[in-house]
């Protein structure tokens, strides 16, 4: 019988106590191998080789892209002991060689591409181009950086597929690995430790250490060395596994059970929906977490439907699982077993209908092993045990239902979310179905479908955190902010000066791309500025004051053509609504350019038009800071006030009712393209201008206005 | 039927939180120890207030009623209980002569009603 070690530090090594443990081919039930079973001391050894490795920059400081070719090297010797990983995965865990014999290819693919990935694409740098911080300018990035020791923890349904998913994405990102494999299925896992040190990955960055989980758990979880977890099993030890990881807040992710809907819509083609169910929930015995355990068949096509079901679930021929012709094996374990038998009784307790199976199977030529019939149950009600708890077996609830919308209800009635599926002939139906499920994965026309770059994960009580794909490379990686001051002086620093006596800003960084045209006679550059901005279409915006004043057709004859209208509304307060009125204007004359005439009032309005306008919705939607990324709907100022400031300002500053104060849209993008300074509207008022139509304007241009008169006081 | 058979283990202070529970939820039902599956691979012991079953074994101890399935005292055998109140973990912990998974007694579990 073939004996396997604990792989810790570079080294396979007997467990520190000498214990071992018989692993067991459940389809005979005879011991195949003798096992080191790690305890304690040996998970600590495999936690500080780990620690070690990290800290020592061996991995963790490689480039990604050297990384990827030490990862092709491991892949290489995947492949070549890919014989010997079959069979024994054939062999150790309950998988059918039809399935088994793609593990190894499968985990070549995942190990090649997601270093790959990491090396090409992942996004380890990453400049923030708007902070969304007014007061600090400088330069924004975040790194993404390994997290460090990982713990991998992997069940017995898919031991050496599950290894693959745990080492590969650890090990790109520049992470290490303690790895313990299910006690039941512990070999292909110290075969794939093989490979890695084959390959030459460094000491201590694989470790494999096989045991009982419920001693080993509380060490690997708990350990202050260890900064992630990601655990594939049940629901209860993931939470008990959350609930220790809290104590020293490591990363945890959990990959956990299922109890998922397969939905048959009335309109499927019956032969696929068919098979599409007998695989989605008897492929590798119903041992699968995403299975589509509860297949929802639509009423009108019940009865057909599980006739089919029925005569294709008693056709799967069973056998031992290294037998090419089986197309199932036996369960993984006696317990596994009795736990199905308990279920199946259960279900008939509660008064679903057995229509086929519900019984073992002994396998011609074989005496022993874990085998079990295709169970279907009719007629089951959601809220039965067996629709609700996840039997983990070849055991099949067919719930009926009457519309689309009961078919999702009755799929979201699950503590689970994990996967599910929809056949239809209808796509758009299909997909409309899909989204009302509450689960990490639906498959339409299709069942039990994985890609590498396609995450996997649960909804509720099914987990947390994706695997696969980008999302399940950031989930080993954190993220570091690094922020560079623009500003390195103590006195220039507006946030150091709130625990300062010091209350002046001594610099800043003022970025106007304001073009200032100034002047007598400097309104005429506006025909020219209209053109150099590419507009044809130009909205005067002004106040009724101005505009009786007849400052607004002085610029509405300066524009000529290009003028579409004058909006002529805006108070002295304007308020978000102010905005929404002169956008609809602008809307509705297709304008392409805003031409403000008037005060701080009027060309803040017309800021808040031209985001509006671009960017479409309404002024609510953009009271932001800094959040702009491309130009604005152009726009050219004419103050009426000297010192208004506003035209060469990043700041509108609107009344929100809502709010019940003024709020602000701050950003450079909203900044004025043309400021046209002419004496005409700046320090002289036409005749009939007069105190009631100076509302708006601030005190300067009182003042312009007084002086030009030789008065005192209106 | 009733067999006084050594079918569950008391650890101190487990009576009197069940105790306890079966007060709040005013309720003076026998607990039955039952496995149970959640999700992905390993079953596990669990408690659930329930009526007893003419097939069931039964055991009276320090004033509470325990049963349990044949079927599954055969598979677990004695169950020993235990009562954690620590720091984020609190609840029973459930161990059995024959351990159901390797994770027996990982968990903490409430009493199902």
């Amino acid at each position: 019988m073939e004996q396997y070690k604990l792989f810790i530090d570079g080294e396979f090594v007997d467990a520190a106590d000498g214990k071992t443990f018989e692993s067991i081919d459940p389809g005979t039930e005879a011991p195949i191998a003798t096992v080191a079973q790690a305890g304690k001391a040996d998970a600590e050894a495999a936690i500080a080789a780990s620690r070690k490795a990290f800290d020592s920059g061996g991995w963790s400081g490689l480039s990604p892209v050297a990384r990827m070719a030490k990862i092709q090297d491991f892949a290489d010797q995947v492949a070549q002991q890919g014989l010997r990983l079959a069979a024994t995965e054939c062999m150790d865990s309950d998988q059918i060689m039809g399935l088994a014999k793609f593990g190894p290819l499968l985990g070549i693919g995942l190990l090649r591409n997601l270093s790959l990935v990491a090396a090409t694409k992942f996004p380890w740098e990453e400049e923030i181009q708007i902070s969304g911080n007014v007061f600090a300018p400088g330069r924004e990035f975040i790194r993404r950086e390994p997290i460090g020791v990982c713990v991998g923890i992997i069940p017995w349904n898919f031991p050496m597929t599950m290894a693959f998913w745990k080492i590969a994405p650890a090990l790109v990102m520049g992470n290490t690995i303690v790895l313990k494999p299910a006690s039941a299925t512990p070999l292909s896992a110290l075969i794939i430790a093989e490979a890695a040190k084959a390959a030459g990955i460094p000491n201590g960055v694989v470790n494999v250490i096989t045991g009982p989980g419920g001693e080993l758990g509380k060490i690997l979880c708990t350990h202050p060395d260890v900064g992630k977890i990601a655990f594939t099993g049940s629901t209860e030890v993931g939470r008990e596994i959350m609930r220790l990881a809290s104590d020293t807040v490591k990363k945890v992710t959990l990959e956990l059970g299922g109890k998922s809907a397969n939905i048959i819509l009335d309109d499927a083609d019956m032969d696929l929906a068919v098979e599409g169910a007998v695989f989605g929930t008897f492929f590798h015995q119903g041992q699968i977490c995403e299975s589509g355990t509860r297949v929802l068949v639509s009423s009108k096509i019940y009865d057909e439907f599980l006739d089919k079901m029925k005569k294709r679930a008693e056709s799967i021929r069973i056998g031992y699982q290294m037998d090419p012709n089986s197309h199932m094996g036996p369960l993984v374990s006696k317990t596994q077993l009795a736990t199905v038998e308990r279920y199946v009784k259960m279900g008939n307790e509660e008064g679903a209908e057995l229509i086929t199976g519900g019984k073992r199977v002994e396998v011609k030529g074989i005496n022993g092993g874990f085998y079990y019939a295709p169970t279907i149950f009719a007629n089951v009600n959601n809220k039965m045990r067996i629709a609700q708890e996840e039997i983990f077996g070849p055991v099949v609830c067919v719930i009926k239902y009457d519309s689309d919308e009961e078919a999702v209800a009755i799929a979201n009635d699950s503590i689970y979310g994990l996967g599910g599926g929809v056949f239809s002939s209808n796509t758009a139906r299909a997909e409309r179905v899909a989204r009302g499920v509450r689960t990490g994965t639906m498959w339409i026309n299709n069942y039990h479908v994985f890609a590498d770059f396609c995450p996997f994960g649960g909804y509720k009580q099914s987990g947390v955190g994706r695997e696969l794909g980008l999302a399940g490379l950031h989930e080993y990686t954190q993220i570091k902010r690094i922020h560079v001051s623009a500003l390195a002086d103590h006195k220039t620093n507006i946030s150091f000066q709130l625990m300062s006596d010091y209350k002046k800003v001594d610099g800043f960084s003022y970025n106007c791309p304001t073009n200032v045209v100034a002047g007598h006679g400097a309104l005429s550059s506006i025909y020219k500025a209209v053109a150099d901005l590419g507009c044809r279409r130009a909205l005067i915006l002004t106040d009724p004051g101005v505009r009786q004043a007849g400052l607004a057709e002085l610029a509405k004859n300066a524009l000529a053509d290009f003028c579409v209208g004058i909006y002529d509304n805006i108070p002295s307060d304007p308020d978000l609504e102010t905005v929404d009125a002169a956008t609809a204007m602008a809307r509705e004359l297709k304008a392409d350019c805003i031409v403000s005439v008037g005060g701080g009032s009027v060309i803040d309005t017309a800021k808040g038009v031209c985001v509006t306008l671009k960017n479409g919705g309404k002024a609510n939607d953009h009271l932001n800071m800094l959040v702009l990324t491309e130009p604005q709907t152009p726009h050219i100022a004419i103050p009426t006030t000297a010192g208004t400031g506003s035209e060469v300002t990043s700041i509108a500053v609107l009344t929100s009712k809502g709010a019940g104060r003024k709020l602000f849209i701050v950003d450079t993008r909203i900044m004025p393209n043309v400021a046209i300074l002419d004496p005409r509207f700046t320090t002289s008022f036409p005749q009939g201008y007069n105190r009631i139509h100076r509302h708006g304007c601030p005190d300067t241009c009182h003042r312009g206005y007084d002086k030009h008169h030789g008065k005192q006081d209106m | 039927m009733k067999r006084e058979i050594s079918i569950v283990k008391l650890e101190p202070g487990v009576s009197h939180a069940i105790r306890a529970f079966l007060a709040d939820k005013g309720t003076q039902q026998p607990i039955r120890i039952d496995t149970n599956f959640s999700g992905c691979c390993d079953a596990s012991l669990c408690l659930r207030v329930d009526n007893i079953l003419e097939t069931d074994l039964t055991v009276e101890l320090e004033g509470l009623t325990f049963v349990i399935n044949p079927d599954t005292y055969q598979l677990v055998g004695e169950v020993t209980i235990s009562y954690v109140d620590e720091r984020e973990r609190k609840g029973f912990v459930l161990t059995s002569s024959k351990p159901i998974s390797e994770w027996d007694g990982f968990g903490v579990s409430d009493i199902k009603i």
